[in-house]
């Protein structure tokens, strides 16, 4: 990547509201699994055991998933009561899940989990994120990821540049289709969107893209197929990882960077993608070319 | 079992289920059942609206003058003071052209918004019960025991919903 990645507007804007800097849009790498029920507790604390071991000392906030919590200090105390008191507690009442941070406005380290209600919100997947600065240690991620994968039975995953829009920023969804269009490698992002979904199926390929072992069942031949489309792929206890490259990379496609490992993946794990997907949001994304996008390396 | 008792029955459930519907949101609020009210205040509170309030819900003032913490998450059924003394109660909704003036007597009422229960009396004076917010009429309902009924099957259901929610999942 260039030197003047970050002073681009094309990956980076950072804007001034009621006296708090927010990025409009942002290039991270991020690492999602979905789950098609609610995350047992019994899972939800072997991955923040995991979480809070690796990247813990960093986080300064945290707050509840649910609409009106209130953002409160992440600290040793704070920690203690989500080991003693609200993961044990988790479900019972309003909270349904928590997201962490390092409370920077750029760049910041994330982690968050969230299960829907199996009954009052039917046919949504729960998941857990986690977000890193785009430029974090690729080495370092990969083997996080493949230990957090193989800790909970998940549906499917990604790990890969996302250019994550302002919610509801009409303007940054614009520009989010623009970049998509120019840059294959960057993931096209709106989750609320995206969970509606993936019930059984996976959203698209990403520099890292996990099956998990429902869909593995489903279809025998996926996995020797994309076992050999892969540049790399890793068998878990809870499904599978396929690597297309050995760094993620933006594909630019204005550049003619080569996207044939991807496109030879997509082709594997195609009988696995989802048909259906509504719009990213904005005024450029409809429903159509949202999906179109989706299947952009297996046009045909 | 006549109207009256159906009537006291079906209020003590509510305020009951209303407990396990708060829990799922941590809210800690019990019933106050307050005593009965007197004759005097019954005959004032007649003579408030123009129209005859219903016998069954005179007769559940005369045993119980308001319930505190009613219904879920935050409904009161007035006492007869508060209603005496806050005659305008209904004015919001007038203001805002849902009702006309005196069309409506408002007898439950949430302590934190808009939320209020309230008989209507029709041009023709039939009276039935309408469930009401700031975004306009929620349900409506025959009579007071229909309402009563309705808001008892409401929060069964929902507590159904939540306990489906958790089923599994709070070990």
């Amino acid at each position: 990547m260039s030197p003047s990645f970050r002073s681009s507007n094309t990956f980076f804007k950072v804007e001034t509201r009621f006296g708090e800097k927010i990025p409009r849009w942002e290039l991270k790498l991020v690492f999602i699994l979905y789950f098609n029920r609610a995350i047992e507790i019994v899972y939800v604390r072997r991955i923040y055991d995991l979480y809070m071991s690796r990247f813990g000392k960093r986080m300064r906030r945290y707050l509840a998933t649910w609409s009106d919590s209130f953002i409160e200090e992440f600290n040793e105390d704070a920690h203690r009561r989500f080991l003693e008191e609200y993961i044990p507690d988790l479900y019972k009442t309003l909270e349904w899940g928590y997201a962490f941070d390092d409370d920077k406005s750029l760049g910041a380290f994330l982690f968050v989990f969230h299960s829907y209600k199996p009954v009052s919100e039917p046919n949504k997947s729960s998941f857990c994120r986690f977000e890193f600065p785009h430029d974090c240690d690729q080495d370092e991620i990969q083997a996080f990821v493949l230990e957090v994968a193989a800790m909970a039975p998940f549906t499917s995953g990604t790990c890969g540049y996302v250019l994550q829009p302002w919610p509801d920023d009409v303007e940054a969804f614009d520009h989010m289709y623009f970049v998509c269009q120019r840059y294959w490698g960057v993931e096209a992002w709106n989750q609320d969107v995206t969970v509606n979904w993936l019930a059984d199926r996976f959203k698209c390929i990403s520099w890292l893209t996990f099956l998990g072992t429902s869909i593995l069942q489903e279809f025998p031949d996926l996995h020797p197929a994309a076992s050999r489309a892969a540049h790399a792929y890793r068998e878990l206890p809870t499904g599978a990882m396929y690597q297309t490259r050995p760094r993620a990379a933006l594909i630019d496609l204005n550049r003619r960077e080569d996207f044939r490992p991807e496109a030879s993946l997509a082709r594997a794990l195609l009988p696995a993608q989802i048909v259906k997907h509504s719009s990213f949001g904005g005024n450029r994304w409809t429903d159509e070319n949202s999906v179109q996008w989706l299947h952009r390396f297996t046009p045909d | 079992m006549s109207n009256d008792e159906t009537a006291l029955s079906l209020v003590k459930q509510i305020a009951e289920r209303a407990i396990e519907h708060r829990s799922f949101f941590r809210i800690k609020r019990e019933p106050v059942f307050r005593p009965g009210a007197d004759e005097q205040d019954i005959n004032k509170l007649k003579r408030l609206w123009r129209h005859p309030l219903p016998d069954d819900y005179l007769n559940l003032l005369r045993t119980h003058d308001g319930i505190d913490n009613f219904d879920a998450p935050n409904v009161f059924l007035l006492s007869t003071k508060h209603i005496l003394d806050n005659p305008d109660m209904d004015e919001l909704f007038v203001d805002a052209e849902m009702f006309r003036e005196g069309e409506i007597f408002i007898f439950c009422q949430a302590d934190n918004d808009a939320h209020s229960v309230a008989f209507r009396a029709s041009r023709k004076g039939k009276i039935d019960v309408v469930d009401i917010d700031s975004g306009g009429i929620r349900q409506e309902h025959q009579d007071f025991v229909a309402y009563l009924e309705s808001r008892k099957a409401e929060l069964e259901k929902d507590i159904a919903r939540h306990k489906a929610d958790r089923k599994g999942l709070t070990r």
